[in-house]
């Protein structure tokens, strides 16, 4: 996946062919890439539904890779320790927030403005520093929205709460206290081996690759990641800035067998919704995840079908 | 009529009466000397604050008659029933009634929901049961995820470890979905601490 980055420098040429625009769009993107290119190391909150928890976040860029420490605070000590994420890897999501479509189509103005209102709403105080606050408004009921508080100063995101329906909200993402370009060196992120984080196996049932199954519908602004081979039976979508997945696998029915074909399941934003389905008159369950709503979620896994 | 009348009476206006009080006024006889004194006692009331004596012409008796007309209620077919039934089982009557009103107050609650999630099932499902199973991570910041399994074949216990294959398998599901967009949106933090969220075992 990390091989398909693209160039750096000519996204900064499509940048500032796009820097005419509003301000709130600027923000955006600000804030979409000062969170991996700058150093800073402070304490933060993540709420999802009624649980909190609290974190610690160390992240720097050494020549050129990104460093980041994710430390819990509360409970069992364990923390996850990313190194060496190159920064020139550019993924859909920050592409499409920037305006530069994944697609070949150039469009003028962004396609996230099609499908989100942007709008700034003055400044606040987050975390002891001066934010901007920015309001992403989704324009139909396929998406959450989202209120920002991006720093002054960086555009680093301070505050980020997502919303549902009826202005509930689902998530919130907040800092505490913030050291923006503290001290740091490589040591700062060496980690113990013992807690190096285990990778789960694909709990699902490859049916072959991406191209042999596709949706027939999808909301509007959504374009897919590419993935790379090994994710035969997922595929995933994003408008910038929610995204979902989907998973397919061949459903091996057994007589006396106990077969769950569907399921629902929630967790602060993110839906998971499963429905069995036939294709090519074998039986196969598809599963949507995503932070995205359920009903969105259940239109697109019955849209899913082979490709002929 | 006797002085402990009027003072129930008295006591009923106050809102402080108890059962035995009430009964003692209903059950007396002279219906209209208790109806006059109860509208005495309202006027006197009113009188003291002030008031405009408007509610000065109800009738208590005909109002709570009305109101025990139209719950259907046949004396002689209760009192046929007392008769059959042994003196000890008359409560239990009273009982399932309670017992009803408490379903239909559950059964209300629960067709509520949905309306106020702004959710609706726009498909149809493999069954309509639902079978809700919670289960939360133990320890500080563990996230509780509720999963129903939906299906249409199986017994109640073999429905139970469906659901938890279920759950099983949509939690994992989820970590790969929330690594994944993690490097693929462009919020910042969030997506990462949603998948520091999912390390919690």
């Amino acid at each position: 996946m990390f091989k398909k980055c693209l160039v750096f420098v000519v996204l900064l040429q499509s940048l500032q062919a796009l820097a005419a625009d509003v301000p709130a769009r600027q923000w955006l993107d600000r804030m979409s890439h000062s969170f991996r290119e700058l150093n800073y190391r402070g304490s933060f909150t993540y709420e999802q539904g009624d649980a909190i928890e609290a974190l610690h976040i160390t992240h720097a860029v050494f020549d050129g890779k990104e460093y980041e420490r994710l430390k819990h605070m509360d409970g069992q000590p364990r923390e996850i320790i990313r190194r060496g994420h190159s920064l020139t890897c550019l993924h859909p999501g920050h592409r499409l927030i920037r305006g530069v479509n994944t697609s070949s189509a150039a469009s003028s103005t962004s396609e996230l403005e099609q499908f989100y209102n942007l709008s700034l709403q003055g400044e606040v105080r987050v975390a002891g520093r001066q934010a901007v606050e920015l309001a992403v408004i989704p324009r139909d009921t396929h998406r959450y929205g989202h209120r920002f508080s991006l720093d002054k100063e960086t555009g680093l995101v301070l505050r980020a709460v997502l919303y549902g329906s009826h202005n509930k909200v689902l998530e919130r993402f907040q800092f505490v206290d913030i050291d923006v370009d503290p001290q740091l060196n490589a040591a700062d992120f060496a980690g113990d081996a013992s807690h190096q984080a285990r990778h789960d196996e694909t709990p699902t049932v490859t049916i072959g690759d991406n191209d042999q199954w596709s949706v027939d519908w999808l909301p509007g602004g959504f374009n897919r990641i590419s993935l790379s081979a090994e994710a035969g039976n997922m595929q995933s979508f994003t408008d910038g800035l929610a995204v979902f997945s989907i998973f397919l696998e061949a459903l091996t029915a057994s007589p006396g067998v106990e077969v769950s074909a569907g399921g629902l399941a929630r967790r602060g934003a993110t839906v998971a919704y499963s429905r069995s389905l036939l294709l090519n008159g074998e039986p196969h369950r598809v599963t949507i995840v995503g932070e995205i709503p359920q009903q969105t979620a259940e239109r697109v896994a019955g849209s899913v079908k082979t490709i002929d | 009529m006797s002085e402990q009348v009027r003072e129930s009476l008295s006591a009923l206006m106050d809102g402080e009466s108890e059962e035995l009080e009430l009964r003692r006024v209903l059950a007396h006889k002279d219906t209209e000397m208790v109806n006059q004194t109860w509208r005495n006692f309202h006027r006197s009331q009113q009188a003291i604050d002030g008031q405009i004596g408007e509610f000065s012409h109800l009738d208590i008796f005909a109002r709570v008659s009305e109101a025990i007309v139209d719950e259907q209620f046949d004396p002689i077919e209760q009192f046929k029933e007392s008769e059959k039934q042994p003196f000890w089982l008359r409560p239990i009557a009273g009982l399932a009634v309670a017992a009803s009103v408490m379903v239909a107050v559950v059964i209300g609650v629960q067709s509520l929901s949905p309306t106020e999630t702004g959710f609706s099932t726009g498909q149809p499902v493999l069954a309509s049961r639902v079978y809700p199973i919670s289960v939360s991570s133990s320890g500080v910041g563990g996230m509780a995820v509720s999963a129903k399994a939906q299906s249409g074949i199986g017994l109640p216990g073999a429905q139970a470890a469906a659901d938890f294959e279920t759950q099983q398998r949509l939690e994992k599901l989820m970590l790969m979905h929330t690594e994944h967009a993690a490097l693929n949106n462009g919020k910042g933090l969030m997506p990462y601490a949603r998948v520091a969220s999912f390390e919690v075992e």
